[in-house]
């Protein structure tokens, strides 16, 4: 699955879009969009706001460990020689407020510049301030710090489109749909070329097995420690030497009367899978 | 699939980390220019980047980063009481880089810390006055490739050359530095020094192929081996840790009587023999970054917090190993 949080409904539009993504009716919170590979949410402006949001996105939805989350947007930039236009990969988060950083990982290739960014709580005009981050947004220090609850660094990804130099007037709704819709594809192509990075299946028992273990557990009246540990034997087993179904079978359907015949069978046991 | 990865993943060291404070480093600037097209991102404390939350080792190690960091304390550590002192009195460790450009499934690294990411300390000197503070007590033995792999990264780093010196000018010090890599190469052009030992962890093929990702296989570890006694360097050799695989007795002879056609026997100064042990804390964790490991999920036994091969099994792999070096190498050079 891949989980986008934008800031606005014209950054996320694009993404609707071309995703044809349907609007979730059960979120009355937020506004959320999906459909079988993407869900999508607009966070709101601010970096509390964003960090709710992204925290109620991904514990609704339940993110796992092969899931991807990009915050995608747009920002200023410092320097006037940046094109508008131009995407970039986050690699380094100040936060403004706090001056904590963040780092995201930059374990995969991709087809974008790179940059740090400035999460500021205001927006900032030019020569305001002196920034440390060559970007500045008002979400991401605030999406980093929620999304990475729930998820591991490798999964989070920072991506922002230039729509000004600090200077926000003239920027309207359809300009930044219009930004942000010319790198769609580039953006979705990456995601899916990245995908089998984070496809590694970590269950090393299927869930038949699963099923087997919890039978004998069941039969042989194991406690819930010898359980553990017969679940660890099994492992063993399979890594090791492949297939375990024979070796245990005949423990499936025998009958044993009290616990003490039971740690009887896991002794058997646990020599015959060593 | 190693296609697939190569497409995927940024190169090794891709981007490089810095402390503001280690820029003004020569060494990070030496570093920093052998990479240059690495990114390089100012950063205020390795621990910044290192320890951060929820970081996968597994999949950083294809693409691990380098960090540039200034060691501010805990310079050198007394031995712990799990390690081999081979009869050594004033057993200390020192780690001027922090984990290994390697990717062995049984290493504690994966335990110790919570990233695959490597840190170079750059203030190597500051390391050497803590030594020197020692030294002006008692003599020191001191391991200086303990969390990491230092000969491996020697290219890069230099730090391996850099004890060399320093042991030249120390009499009283005896410097211990442990690789499996076959890079003698890079510190070939160095005068062997009485008080520096060289040595390698050797392993059967069977067991580098399919657990020692990325290290040179036995012949190439072996090749550096010979090389470094040829230079009259003090060399051990260390079977440790043993490994439990079926079938474990056929591939470590095999390698045993590889070890002994080829190198010979009376230039090596020792030997040391071991199984794979490893503190229940760290088992946990590396288990959790590797749960589809079958070295790591043998059903290990626990005693006083390290976890290991039940005591029978373990005694059967030392002492069958044993058995098999003692016919080349006289038994007071053996150390279990
Ligand atoms: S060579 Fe040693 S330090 Fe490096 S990964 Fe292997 S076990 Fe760990």
């Amino acid at each position: 699955m891949i989980y986008i949080c934008t800031a606005l409904y014209c950054e996320a539009q694009p993404f609707i879009e071309h995703m044809n993504l349907k609007k979730d009716l059960e979120s009355n919170e937020f506004q959320i969009f999906k459909n079988q590979e993407a869900v999508l949410i607009i966070t709101g402006i601010g970096k509390v706001k964003t960090a709710v949001a992204v925290t109620y996105l991904l514990s609704k939805y339940q993110a796992s460990s092969q899931d991807l989350f990009m915050n995608i947007g747009v920002c200023g930039a410092q320097d006037h020689d940046i094109l508008m236009g131009t995407a970039f990969l986050c690699n380094k988060i100040i936060d403004r407020d706090t001056k904590k950083h963040y780092f995201p990982e930059m374990l995969l290739k991709h087809p974008f510049e790179e940059s740090s960014i400035e999460t500021c709580s205001f927006a900032v005009g030019e020569g305001e301030f002196s920034l440390e981050g060559q970007l500045v947004d008002m979400e991401a220090s605030g999406i980093y710090q929620a999304a990475n609850v729930f998820l591991q660094t490798h999964q989070l990804f920072f991506l922002k489109i230039v729509s000004d130099h600090l200077s926000i007037k003239a920027l309207t709704a359809e300009k930044i749909a219009k930004l942000i819709g010319d790198k769609v594809e580039t953006i979705l192509n990456w995601a899916n070329e990245m995908s089998p990075a984070f496809m590694y299946d970590k269950n090393v028992l299927s869930e038949e097995e699963e099923k087997i273990l919890k039978k004998i557990s069941e039969t042989i009246k194991l406690t819930v420690t010898m359980e553990v540990q017969l679940k660890q034997l099994l492992k063993y087993y399979k890594l090791q030497y492949g297939d375990f179904t024979d070796v245990v079978s005949q423990y499936i359907g025998i009958e044993c009367k009290s616990k003490n015949e039971g740690k009887k069978y896991f002794e058997e046991l646990r020599k015959k899978l060593i | 699939m190693k296609n697939l990865e190569k497409n995927l993943y940024n190169p090794y060291f891709s981007h490089i980390y810095v402390e503001k404070e280690a820029l003004e480093y020569f060494k990070a600037s030496e570093i920093i220019k052998k990479f240059p097209d690495s990114e390089i991102i100012e950063i205020s404390h390795y621990k910044d980047v290192f320890s951060r939350v929820h970081q996968n080792c597994t999949i950083q190690k294809k693409s691990p980063k380098l960090i540039l960091a200034v060691k501010k304390d805990h310079l050198i550590y007394e031995g712990a009481t799990v390690c081999e002192d081979f009869g050594n009195n004033h057993f200390y460790y020192t780690s001027t880089m922090m984990n290994c450009i390697y990717d062995c499934e049984y290493c504690y690294l994966q335990g110790m810390y919570s990233t695959a990411n490597i840190v170079v300390f750059v203030n190597i000197e500051d390391v050497f006055s803590e030594v020197e503070k020692v030294l002006a007590k008692h003599s020191v033995y001191l391991s200086v490739s303990y969390d990491t792999d230092i000969l491996a990264l020697e290219h890069v780093i230099g730090h391996g050359k850099r004890w060399i010196e320093f042991s030249k000018n120390h009499k009283n010090l005896k410097i211990e530095l442990r690789t499996k890599s076959a890079n003698f190469k890079a510190i070939e052009d160095m005068i062997s020094q009485e008080n520096f030992i060289l040595s390698w962890t050797l392993s059967p093929d069977k067991i580098i192929r399919s657990h020692e990702n990325r290290t040179p296989f036995l012949t190439e570890r072996l090749f550096d081996v010979k090389e470094a006694i040829r230079k009259g360097w003090q060399v051990r050799l260390c079977f440790d840790p043993l490994i439990y695989a079926k079938g474990w007795r056929g591939f470590y002879k095999e390698m045993i009587e590889k070890v002994f056609s080829e190198v010979p026997a009376e230039k090596i100064l020792d030997i040391s023999i071991g199984v794979f042990r490893v503190s229940k804390d760290y088992l946990m964790r590396m288990k959790k970054q590797r749960s589809d490991s079958v070295i790591l999920n043998y059903p290990f036994k626990s005693v006083d917090g390290v976890c290991s091969y039940d005591k029978k099994l373990a005694q059967d792999m030392v002492c069958y190993i044993y058995d098999l070096v003692k016919k080349y190498i006289a038994e007071d050079k053996i150390y279990t």
